[in-house]
């Protein structure tokens, strides 16, 4: 009975997740456009109109980590910010709409809230993308390399909104770091990409991981003898049978000559081939210390969450000692490495590539470390859990058929359930210590003079890692939930302090003015007034203090609070009830007066009448 | 550049940003009130000696300026303001004379002729034709400046220099020396304002009765000394209360509350009147008496006891209370200025 129940179970399951991806679908299909929430969210990400949205429903979406938040709107085809305003969640709604193409960069207000994990936005012609910043030391260059877009001379990159006090950015090096909550506008130079044919035909960029431009010289090896290393080549992203883009819909082998412009993307050199001794998947840096980088390999077209794997293998009896997590869920750590995580786009669709690599902690020596605990990790990572999920698959349909409708069930339930979370990974892909002298071959596509065009004067030593799998706006809209996309690429990049003769001193200081004085962060000097030192004014003093001493000043506000004296005419007079009469018919008698001043010549009775 | 004048009871503040990126605020501020000393040869010599801008005149020599607080004990009278009541001194030709210097002082030469400078006058209690008088006295010393001046009420000004958190919308108000003015706004809107003439002189002066507080000049005649109360009044910002012990404390407590008493009744009156529906109404203090202590306080407690129709007043106090009107003032010439470009 048992048995039957658990079948009956994972049937209602598989059933519900088909219903509701149905239904999904069918939303995504009337969306009308979508927008993005990044800064202070909890999932921050691109996300698509299945029915017509406040600001701050639409905001809400993305999980802002405190109920007061700051959120500035940056309209579609707009350099500037439109407009910041205060939202409360649990107030009531101004109902405001929300727009296609949106940007809303979220702040907390609250002192104390949530971590997040870091994140930023990418504006192009090609679309709008989030990534999410691993590290603090993610350059620009980076950034839109990773993208697949080439910045040169031409190039204007600007950070039109910035938040936790920190300026909006007109003209911004390539160099320049990455903050949480950046908005980074590229305007120039984007129709101009060379497009390979593979490229044109999915209307996919071609998304490789690579080692930054901003690479140091070659890495070392233990003799002093320069080592060069090579990563091996990822797949291709397969074609997707429809990309929805900003403009519409881009089918197969439509070109973007036509109606609709597909996104262009630079041409990738030819990667190296693999060597025969890292076939394993993995690259070894030696050096001082040594290190033991697990390169990329193809994934899976479908990757399972980690904590399903784990399942599946306990229920096999079998014990990786590492495995890749699925999309949105984060990775962890293995046995003694760190594990990365798949970017993948949502949907079930496979992954455009991915980086994904482990790294030992420490090797007291190079070659034992590729030997003895390489072989030993070499079964960790992706390519382990690959290979071992394929003959997986035979074992589950010999001889476990329940345990196996059992793990598909759960994986659907919790693939709805991730695919709208953006998780951190915290050094998922193993940073390039100091300690490794020389540097890494850069695989991009910008030469060097073109950087040197674009103002990036110092070649940033050290370099920094990317993985990304990026996307565009409306690639992960088809099989998001309930039109959620996820946040397809992540950043990895050296930490700042190791680079050397990297400037990051490019950042332009135009910034918008009004914002930065409105917010009140515009720097204040003080300055005396510039006054003469003698001069001569014609006329008397006719203060209250005036050495004539003529006049009567009744302190009208001093009148209506009752209190029990007046001044006049530089005496105290006791209120009386005739006097107040008296003095009141006065002031009503000068016309011009205000309660306040009287000239002696109108009252000069009354001073009189008062001694 | 751009640049605003705050014309207040207390000080005369003005506000400059110069530069097209990466400017800076430049602030100038001078005191709005005049000592009158006897023309003698040893007060020319000390103010000759310390370089103390002063004026000689009919009646004497009047300082103004830096010299104010410096001359005091040298004239015992008190300092006349130059805004008397929030009122330009139709009377006093030398205060509108100095008026006329110190508002040269804080301004800068205009870049090009007929540059908007954004001006604040007081008298935000006065009746409707001596605001209007205030007005054109004030935008015509700024016109013989070289700019074109624009006028904007303090209370607004408030609103935009830091009502941004709300969306521009809800009460602002501008606690100054003479008046305390307020407006009702909705996303920069003003919908209604409004101004009681009480203010941080109406304090000390009668702190200073109450306490029996004077000053003698030689004549022998004696003065409140509501410049010494500000003193002590302005110590008390930032500072814990001693206790209630203090009896000039609880005096001024009690001042205050009639002051909020009055406020809080207006501001609820206003709201009303402005047909606004909000639950939760954003209430922005600011202004040099803004940064009393107790004032906030109290005119929570007294918006709260008013408010009849269920709204909840949330009020607080702008980050620069003493220069928000002059910012908020820059704020709108900016506005002005990309307006027209």
């Amino acid at each position: 009975m048992g048995w039957l129940r658990m079948l009956a179970m994972s049937l209602l399951l598989m059933i519900s997740s088909a219903e509701s991806r149905g239904q999904q679908a069918a939303a995504v299909s009337a969306a009308r456009g979508s927008f993005t929430v990044i800064g202070d969210v909890d999932s921050p990400g691109n996300y698509s109109f299945a029915s017509p949205l406040t600001i701050r429903s639409a905001v809400s979406t993305a999980s802002p980590v405190s109920d007061a938040v700051n959120v500035t709107v940056l309209r579609n085809g707009h350099d500037r910010a439109q407009s910041t305003r205060l939202l409360r969640l649990s107030a009531a709604d101004s109902g405001e709409a929300a727009m296609s193409g949106d940007v809303y960069v979220v702040e907390s207000l609250a002192s104390a809230g949530r971590q997040v994990l870091p994140n930023a936005v990418v504006r192009s012609t090609s679309g709008t993308t989030v990534i999410s910043l691993e590290d603090a030391g993610v350059v620009i260059g980076d950034v839109l390399r990773g993208l697949g877009i080439p910045a040169d001379a031409r190039t204007r990159v600007s950070i039109p909104c910035r938040i936790h006090g920190q300026r909006s950015v007109e003209s911004v090096a390539l160099s320049a770091a990455v903050q949480h909550g950046d908005v980074i506008t590229v305007n120039a130079g984007l129709g101009e990409f060379p497009v390979t044919a593979s490229d044109s035909a999915s209307g996919v960029p071609r998304m490789q991981p690579m080692v930054s431009q901003w690479a140091g010289p070659r890495v070392q090896g233990r003799s002093g003898a320069a080592s060069e290393v090579r990563l091996p080549e990822l797949p291709d992203a397969p074609a997707r049978p429809v990309l929805q883009t900003e403009r519409g819909d881009l089918r197969p082998g439509q070109q973007g000559a036509g109606s609709v412009s597909e996104p262009r993307v630079p041409q990738f050199p030819a990667m190296p081939e693999i060597p025969e001794a890292l076939e394993d998947g993995r690259v070894v840096i030696v050096g001082e210390p040594s290190r033991e980088v697990k390169a990329a390999e193809p994934l899976e077209k479908k990757t399972r969450p980690a904590d399903e794997v784990l399942l599946l293998a306990d229920s096999l009896q079998l014990s990786p000692s590492a495995v890749v997590s699925g999309a949105g869920r984060d990775g962890f750590s293995g046995s003694n490495g760190r594990v990365g995580r798949e970017i993948s786009t949502s949907g079930g669709k496979p992954p455009i590539s991915a980086a994904v690599a482990t790294r030992t902690e420490s090797a007291p020596d190079p070659m034992e470390s590729s030997e003895q605990s390489g072989t030993k990790r070499a079964k960790t990572g992706v390519a382990t859990v690959g290979r071992e999920s394929a003959s997986l698959h035979w074992v589950l349909i010999g001889g476990l058929f329940v345990a196996g409708i059992w793990v598909l069930g759960r994986s659907l339930f919790v693939g709805n359930a991730a695919a709208g979370q953006v998780r951190p990974i915290v050094s998922a892909v193993p940073r390039v210590d100091a300690s490794i002298s020389g540097g890494v071959q850069p695989m991009g596509t910008l030469p060097q003079a073109a950087l040197a065009n674009a103002g990036v004067s110092g070649a940033v030593a050290g370099g920094s890692l990317l993985g990304s799998a990026g996307s565009q706006v409306s690639e992960a809209a088809a099989g998001a939930s309930a039109g959620v996309e996820t946040s397809p690429v992540r950043i990895y990049s050296v930490p700042r302090g190791l680079r050397s003769g990297g400037s990051d001193s490019g950042v332009g200081v135009a910034a918008d003015e009004l914002d930065l004085l409105i917010a009140n962060r515009l720097p204040l000097d003080r300055q005396e007034p510039r006054l003469p030192e003698t001069l001569e004014l014609p006329g008397h003093s006719r203060g209250t203090g005036a050495v004539s001493g003529r006049i009567v000043r009744v302190d009208g506000a001093h009148g209506k609070s009752g209190s029990r004296e007046y001044l006049a005419g530089g005496q105290h007079i006791h209120r009386g009830r005739s006097l107040e009469d008296r003095l009141s018919q006065l002031i009503r008698a000068v016309p011009t007066a205000s309660r306040s001043t009287v000239s002696s010549e109108a009252t000069g009775s009354a001073s009189e009448a008062v001694r | 550049m751009t640049v605003s004048v705050d014309f207040g009871s207390r000080e005369i503040r003005s506000l400059v940003r110069t530069g097209i990126s990466g400017s800076r605020l430049l602030l100038t501020t001078v005191r709005s009130e005049y000592v009158m000393v006897p023309n003698e040869s040893s007060a020319r010599r000390m103010l000759r000696e310390e370089g103390l801008p002063h004026a000689v005149c009919g009646g004497g020599l009047a300082v103004f300026g830096s010299g104010v607080e410096r001359v005091g004990w040298l004239s015992r009278r008190p300092a006349v303001p130059l805004f008397v009541d929030g009122r330009i001194p139709t009377r006093d030709g030398l205060a509108r004379q100095i008026l006329g210097v110190l508002t040269e002082s804080v301004l800068p030469e205009p870049t090009v002729r007929g540059e908007t400078c954004v001006l604040t006058v007081p008298g935000a209690g006065l009746p409707q034709e001596l605001r209007e008088s205030n007005e054109d006295f004030l935008g015509h010393l700024v016109e013989l400046r070289g700019y074109c001046p624009v006028v904007l009420g303090a209370a607004e000004s408030v609103q935009l220099a830091g009502g941004q958190e709300t969306g521009f919308s809800g009460v602002s108000v501008s606690a100054g020396a003479e008046s305390l003015s307020f407006c009702v706004s909705r996303q920069g809107c003003v919908l209604s304002s409004a101004g009681i003439p009480l203010g941080g002189r109406w304090l000390d002066s009668e702190l200073a009765r109450e306490f029996e507080d004077w000053v003698w000049d030689e004549s022998g005649e004696r003065h409140p000394n509501a410049a010494g109360q500000e003193r002590w009044r302005l110590g008390l910002v930032g500072r814990e209360a001693s206790g209630r012990s203090d009896e000039r404390l609880v005096a001024l407590q009690r001042l205050l509350l009639r002051m909020t008493r009055r406020l809080a009744a207006g501001i609820v009156e206003s709201v009303r009147l402005s047909g606004v529906e909000w639950e939760r109404v954003p209430v922005l203090l600011a202004g040099g008496l803004g940064l009393m202590r107790g004032l906030s306080e109290g005119l929570s407690a007294d918006l709260k006891a008013l408010s009849a129709d269920g709204r909840e007043y949330e009020v607080r106090t702008a980050a620069d209370a003493e220069t928000a009107v002059v910012r908020g003032s820059l704020i709108y010439g900016e506005l002005e200025a990309r307006s027209a470009a």
